[in-house]
């Protein structure tokens, strides 16, 4: 006997995709951070590798948001196909929408 | 009264310093509150991102999936609050060098007017005063000394520091290492660099630490973090280049696929072209052919740093095997001089080598330019005329030259079996930066050999100051350089014309007492001529013969010439002028 | 009198820095100077296959490498080179049953190349030379001592080409196969 449907899942789904979403925006800012870390102060023997250093982890940190991105794209796309194999009504698809929009 | 009085000895300049700790702990602070926000991405991959009431198998997949990020990114953030750590500490430790920085400069200050007082004194005294003024100068004397050895323990404490923490950003530069370092899974290359001695160490202490290391282990090292070991003296050469060439080629791949995708930076663009020179130096290199036994020659890499003094770069290649050659030649260049100058200084290099092995009975040769310091970027000669004002003082050379030392004393301790011939080769700036070297520091060359030389450092009036035995203390001027033409001459010290542009004195005149050779060109014309500053390394020429012989140890066949001679009523004559120059056979072939 | 005879000698250091210079200042014509360079190349890709074929009828064998560049001759200040040449070396092994010592068979190889060849040098070491108008060649016998390869052929083309001042390190750099062989 199938499970009955209902939003829960799909709709923590939404909730965790604007989680991600955050995420990402949050990682970017810290990205931009690292690579505006001022290697001014350093004595000339170091601040080529103090500025190779932030130029790498800025990379790196946004490499990360990328991913939370990613997670947060897949989420909705795997929350609107979740709803979509079982027989939704149209009042529950309204509150899966309102649930997955996402949050720039 | 000064021939019976003997003055205490002038302390040396203190090395400026530049840089501001504030800064330096800003750059911290910024690592930290990155570190912060990557921290916050692997809590929520561990608590509220794992939607537990979702199940099923697109659940595990996604799960797993965030695991792995979860890990990364706590990896990534221990390893960015690590280096902010150890930056907040080089703030405090640059504070702590900028404070004992003025506290050398005053006591330089006190210690050169006191000397000079004691010089007035001195030369109105009279006979019977003589025994109390010595008695002051030498406590001057002892107090110069005492001045000497906190000056050098000031600057070796200020490199550890700068090599530590260079150190602490290349083993954290890139993902793999982070993952390594703090995902927990075991390293070799981990265990070995935990026990690597610090930057305080001497060469040989390096040297045993490499070699108690298994050989997964060394290769490991070398594969995980060659930044550790690459540019450390007392690692031997072959493992130097070994690590240097895995750090050139996975730069090379790394700016060029920023590059192919248009996101490089403008200083990753510099470094780029720094790497490519290094690229091209070595394969300068590889194309000559070893006269002897007609293979290719071969190339070590044993500096590599594309960032460093702001982005010139430093790089040093051999043309021959530094750890087995017997004669092993370190040229320095001069003015200009970075790390786009790499394929040019390799091809002098080769020509060095090629030479040397055409001299009949020479064994292993090892002949490698180093672009190690931070030489002066702008030439004193703009278009046309004398640019007095932009001309590099000593203190570029001075830095160079602790540098140097390092090089040559690394160089010496970290080779087994028998001891090199090791010949130090100083053209133009370069060679007030090894004249500096060996007065400064001493270094443990067989010969000191200076070309094109405006001048080997303000402190170094002669033979005697160099360290060197005076028979193997050569100088090559070609009569028509004009910037061999710059030492002091005499009694005519150009640094009081021209703003302190002195470099010092001219090692091609009588009174410096080295061994001058011929360098005459026989492209020269008629007049002075910047064209004829460069020729010293040229194949067929006086210079590189003179060069080939001394570097394999061939006195006898140098060509000497008479020095240049200053007397009082006629200013500098130079008795190469008029002679014919030759051209001589530097190679042994086509 | 030191601070005139100083002030002569700094004027007459600025006049003599303004110096003519040798060759290869900056009225060079690049176009000219690019297809004399590139002509040097050929020639002696010529000459080396004219080589390279003479060698494989007397010897056997094939080549192994073959590599070329253009070498810089004259330096210029502060740093780099005011002309080039085109220079290539081609490595060949001998096939099954060649002598140890190569001489007699080098000296056959030149006289059948049909180039000029120079007069024997009674030194056996000394590699034999040819030349084919611009391009100038020897022939080495590699010795035993761990390179790899039976012969060299070293070519270079001559005379030294001035290029303009901003485009000596393109020069420098630029990549070549070597000859076609």
């Amino acid at each position: 006997m199938a499970e009955p449907f209902t939003m829960a899942v799909p709709s923590a789904m939404g909730v965790t995709a604007r989680a991600w979403d955050e995420q990402h925006l949050d990682l970017r800012a810290a990205g931009g951070q690292v690579a505006a870390a001022p290697t001014g102060g350093f004595t000339s023997g170091v601040a080529g590798a103090a500025a190779r250093f932030a130029g790498s982890w800025q990379r790196h940190v946004t490499g990360l948001a990328a991913t939370a991105e990613t997670r947060a794209d897949g989420l909705r796309t795997t929350a609107t196909d979740y709803a979509r194999t079982d027989d939704a009504v149209a009042s529950d698809q309204l509150l899966l929408d309102i649930a997955l929009r996402e949050d720039r | 009264m000064s021939d019976v009085v003997t003055l205490p000895p002038l302390p040396r300049e203190v090395p400026e310093l530049v840089a501001d700790p504030a800064g330096i702990r800003e750059y911290a602070a910024d690592l930290l509150a990155a570190s912060t926000q990557v921290d916050e991405l692997g809590s929520f991959v561990a608590g509220d991102a794992r939607i537990p009431d979702w199940t099923g198998l697109g659940a595990t997949a996604y799960r797993d999936a965030i695991k792995s990020t979860g890990r990364l990114a706590d990896a990534m953030s221990l390893a960015l609050r690590d280096v902010a750590r150890r930056v907040d500490q080089h703030a405090v430790a640059l504070q702590s060098m900028l404070d004992r920085h003025g506290a050398l400069v005053d006591e330089r200050d006190l210690l050169v007017a006191a000397i000079a007082e004691l010089r007035a004194r001195v030369a109105g005294a009279t006979a019977d005063q003589a025994p109390a003024l010595q008695l002051v100068c030498d406590d001057c004397a002892v107090r110069v000394a005492t001045f000497e050895i906190d000056l050098d323990r000031w600057i070796t404490d200020l490199m550890a520091e700068e090599e530590a923490i260079q150190e602490a950003f290349a083993r954290a530069l890139t993902l793999d290492q982070v993952e390594r370092r703090y995902a927990g899974t075991d390293d070799p290359a981990d265990a070995a660099l935990d026990s690597m001695p610090g930057p305080n160490a001497s060469p040989r202490d390096v040297k045993s630490w490499w070699e108690a290391l298994t050989r997964e282990q060394q290769l490991a090292v070398i594969a995980a973090s060659p930044g550790s070991i690459g540019n450390r003296d007392g690692i031997p050469p072959g493992a130097r280049d070994a690590a240097n060439t895995v750090s050139l080629d996975s730069d090379l791949v790394d700016w060029g696929s920023l590059e192919d995708q248009g996101l490089l930076t403008d200083d990753e663009r510099q470094w780029l072209a720094n790497a490519r020179a290094a690229k091209q130096a070595i394969s300068t290199i590889e194309d000559g052919i070893d006269p002897q036994t007609l293979a290719p020659v071969c190339s070590q890499l044993y500096l590599y740093d594309p960032t460093a003094f702001d982005g010139d770069g430093a790089v040093a290649v051999s043309a021959g095997d530094l750890a087995t050659a017997h004669d092993v030649a370190v040229t320095v260049p001069g003015f200009g001089t970075d790390g786009q100058s790499a394929p040019y200084q390799a091809d002098r290099a080769l020509d060095l080598y090629e030479a040397t092995r055409s001299v009949d009975g020479t064994t292993g040769v090892a002949s490698m330019f180093w672009i190690g310091y931070d030489a002066p970027d702008n030439l004193p000669w703009e278009g046309t005329g004398w640019d007095g004002a932009g001309v590099a003082g000593e203190g570029l050379a001075a830095a160079g030259g602790e540098r140097l030392a390092d090089l040559l004393d690394g160089l010496r301790d970290s080779r087994d079996g028998d001891r090199a011939h090791l010949i130090a080769i100083g053209h133009s700036y370069g060679s007030t930066t090894t004249g500096h070297a060996a007065h400064d520091e001493g270094i443990p060359v067989d010969d000191l050999v200076f070309v094109g030389s405006p001048g080997v450092g303000g402190d170094t009036n002669d033979v005697g100051d160099t360290g060197v035995d005076p028979d193997h203390v050569w100088a090559g001027a070609n009569s028509r350089d004009p910037i061999a033409d710059l030492g002091n001459h005499g009694w005519v010290h150009l640094e009081s014309v021209l703003g302190g542009a002195g470099l010092g004195d001219d090692p091609a005149e009588d009174d410096f007492g080295a061994i001058r050779f011929e360098a005459e060109s026989t492209t020269r014309p008629g007049h002075l001529d910047l064209g004829q500053h460069s020729t010293y390394f040229d194949h067929g020429s006086e210079s590189l013969y003179n060069l080939s012989q001394i570097v394999s140890g061939n006195y006898d066949a140098v060509l000497g010439a008479d020095p240049v001679t200053d007397p009082w009523y006629a200013g500098p004559q130079d008795p190469e002028w008029d002679r014919d120059p030759t051209e001589r056979d530097t190679l042994d072939d086509p | 009198m030191r601070r005139l005879l100083a002030g002569l000698a700094g004027s007459a250091l600025m006049l003599s820095v303004c110096g003519c210079g040798a060759v290869g200042s900056d009225d060079v014509d690049p176009d000219a100077a690019e297809t004399a360079l590139l002509g040097q190349r050929d020639a002696v890709e010529q000459t080396a296959q004219g080589l390279v074929a003479a060698t494989k009828d007397v010897l056997g064998g094939g080549v192994l490498a073959s590599k070329g560049r253009w070498e810089g001759c004259h330096s210029r200040f502060p740093e780099g080179y005011e002309d080039f040449r085109y220079t290539a070396d081609v490595r060949l092994e001998a096939g099954p049953g060649t002598p140890e010592d190569l001489a007699d068979d080098l000296r056959e190889i030149a006289d059948e190349s049909g180039y000029a060849v120079e007069a024997a040098d009674p030194d056996p070491d000394v590699p034999v030379r040819v030349s084919d108008g611009h391009v100038s060649a020897s022939l080495a016998d590699v010795p035993d001592l761990g390179a790899e390869g039976d012969v060299l052929i070293r070519l270079a083309a001559e005379p030294c080409v001035p290029v303009p001042e901003d485009q000596w390190s393109d020069w420098m750099s630029r990549d070549d196969s070597g000859p076609q062989v």
